[in-house]
């Protein structure tokens, strides 16, 4: 009952919103209609671009799983990897924090020219932005397990698989999975970039495609349907965190 | 135990559509212009066909080739041309000497100089587009500039390194503007943002390109010249290829070209064809389609156009954009034997034709 009341606040919110535009792109001259147009347009782009945000959700989420998925794999493994072995992470945490803050796009002339194909180059690129906040999360969760857990883990003699799965990877999992939530709404920025060469359809392609001829009417379209699917993601990330970690009794949905 | 096992079949779940995904990545897939068989232009095994992949910028299309796909001028050379759209002629180009695609078609021409000024083994085997840029000021201000000279004091909005910024700012150097002291220049990524930054009369002068005429028109700009008028016949996208093409690759470059050579013929005939053909490419309205591809100071040509292309190299040596590429010799970057083969393949096919007899003539007037 609480959350039904807290999430129409959420969509009056939503509403205000939309009126605000209503009434300033439709209702005065304060603004350029060419960059700020009315509702009525976007909406109509948006019917009219539908078929082609179905396709572009479809390759794009071609290009998004594989990333994500090495992300995840790479990461968590680099990461615990890492994490346990302090000598390694000293040696080369310089190239850690070299290599973390740059712009995914720097990599896109050497993504092209070495890997074979431009589907995955743009993979690659989305693996870059991704891979960086589980990698780090992972290595800073694993840094700040409790030290009775270490203590325990030593007098119950747990080794190998079980110190991995049943003490390491559960008690990071709170910064892993906080490095994963990062990772996907980085991932979506990403998205643009990754889909500037060699796409023919996708989510970041088709708000680029029009923004390069300025057809605001569709760009504003395909952003709100960016944010409906980021939104469905996030929703259904956060609910399977809430599972995973259900020992914290999460109060987030 | 119920929750254990639900985690589970999520986690089995996720890893089978990452697998399918993955999987998914090595298959072809057309919607990420992945190549399907040929890896370069030739000839596939065991097979009677051609293969090019031809990279053009999707916010200038490829009205030539479009025309000669949609007309079947490739089809009937037993050419198969793929499609690989970039945003930016840098990752374009960078394709193109990384192998991954075998003609630049709409990088325009000063982004494949800036590359061969420092030491990319590219060559200009044909043209595309010729001319069509604008600059806009406001409708406000018709009237109260007579001549590039009148632009002193000044804030110019430019995409830096564009065919209309070289154009241009040779034209103001020519007018008598101190390009460093009498104006200030505000440089922008895209057009389309240079463009609303003049509607938004956050710049005084704009320096346009090609395709935007309706909506820098609707955002109260107007065209105060057009670079045909200020360097008549200038160039401006070219067909770029790599320095280093195999004897039995050149077949499909010689077939590519004969297929512009032939739309260019459609585009000056038949407008509407050339609309028809660029719909399927170019995603818009058929009013903006129609101002890329027919806008009637925008020329479409497939000649290379040589001299007009060393002109344009000595202007950016001259704006200071090429000072590594000085001791270049772009003459060596020039591979015009493909467009003669193609021409001269076309004549013989056509003795009664004088079409392709003018073009011969101009080629010899543009190159030699």
């Amino acid at each position: 009952m609480l959350k039904l009341k807290q999430y129409s606040i959420t969509f009056f919110i939503a509403v205000g919103l939309v009126g605000i535009w209503v009434y300033i792109t439709s209702f005065t001259s304060w603004v350029n209609p060419v960059i700020f147009p009315p509702v009525s347009k976007i909406i109509d782009a948006f019917v009219k671009g539908f078929p082609d945000l179905l396709k572009g959700f479809v390759s794009s989420m071609g290009l998004l799983v594989p990333a994500i998925f090495l992300s995840l794999v790479l990461g968590i493994g680099g990461g615990l990897f890492f994490g346990l072995h302090q000598k390694s992470r000293e040696i080369l945490s310089p190239f850690f924090h070299t290599f973390s803050p740059l712009p995914p796009t720097l990599f896109i002339p050497y993504a092209i020219a070495l890997l074979p194909t431009f589907k995955l180059a743009s993979i690659f690129i989305l693996f870059i932005g991704a891979f960086w906040p589980i990698f780090l999360g992972t290595i800073q969760g694993i840094a700040l397990i409790d030290n009775h857990y270490w203590d325990n883990t030593k007098t119950l003699g747990i080794k190998g698989k079980d110190f991995i799965f049943k003490v390491v990877l559960p008690a990071s999992a709170p910064y892993i999975l906080s490095g994963t939530g990062t990772a996907l709404i980085l991932s979506f920025i990403v998205l643009m970039m990754a889909e500037m060469f060699g796409a023919q359809s996708g989510m970041g392609h088709f708000v680029q495609y029009y923004t390069d001829f300025s057809q605001y009417d569709y760009v504003l379209a395909g952003i709100i349907f960016n944010s409906i699917i980021i939104l469905a993601i996030i929703v259904a990330f956060e609910k399977i965190k809430k599972r995973i970690l259900f020992w914290m009794n999460l109060k987030s949905e | 135990m119920k929750l254990l096992k639900k985690r589970k079949w999520l986690m089995g779940s996720f890893i089978a559509a990452s697998l399918l995904a993955l999987s998914a990545c090595g298959a072809a897939d057309n919607s990420t212009g992945d190549t399907k068989e040929a890896n370069h232009a030739g000839q596939k095994s065991g097979d009677s066909k051609y293969h090019i992949r031809v990279g053009y910028l999707k916010a200038n299309g490829a009205p030539l080739a479009d025309i000669a796909d949609y007309e079947g001028f490739f089809k009937k050379e037993n050419l198969d041309v793929e499609f690989v759209p970039f945003n930016s002629s840098t990752d374009g180009v960078n394709a193109l000497q990384s192998n991954k695609i075998d003609v630049g078609l709409t990088f325009g021409t000063t982004t494949p100089l800036a590359f061969i000024a420092q030491g990319a083994d590219l060559d200009i085997v044909g043209g595309h587009m010729e001319g069509g840029h604008p600059v806009y000021i406001p409708k406000e201000d018709i009237g109260k500039y007579k001549s590039f000279a009148d632009f002193k004091g000044k804030t110019i909005g430019v995409v830096p390194l564009g065919v209309p910024d070289v154009v241009f700012k040779s034209a103001l150097k020519k007018a008598g503007v101190d390009l460093e002291k009498d104006v200030k220049f505000v440089e922008f990524k895209t057009v389309a943002n240079l463009i609303d930054a003049a509607g938004a009369r956050k710049v005084d002068i704009a320096f346009g390109n090609s395709g935007f005429l309706s909506k820098a028109k609707s955002l109260g700009l107007e065209p105060f010249a057009w670079s045909n008028d200020v360097q008549p016949g200038h160039v401006c996208c070219r067909a770029v290829t790599r320095g280093d093409i195999s004897k039995t690759d050149s077949v499909a470059y010689k077939k590519f070209l004969k297929g512009l050579i032939q739309a260019e013929r459609v585009k000056q005939d038949s407008p509407e064809t050339a609309l028809k053909a660029s719909k399927e490419r170019i995603k818009l309205d058929d009013k903006t389609v129609n101002e890329i591809v027919n806008e009637k100071h925008l020329v479409n040509s497939a000649d290379p156009s040589k001299k007009q292309v060393v002109k344009l190299w000595d202007e950016m040596k001259q704006l200071g954009y090429l000072k590594d590429g000085a001791n270049v010799d772009l003459n060596k970057h020039f591979n015009l034997k493909f467009y003669e083969e193609a021409l001269n393949e076309l004549i013989k096919e056509n003795p009664d034709d004088d079409y392709y007899k003018k073009i011969l003539e101009r080629y010899k007037q543009q190159n030699l």
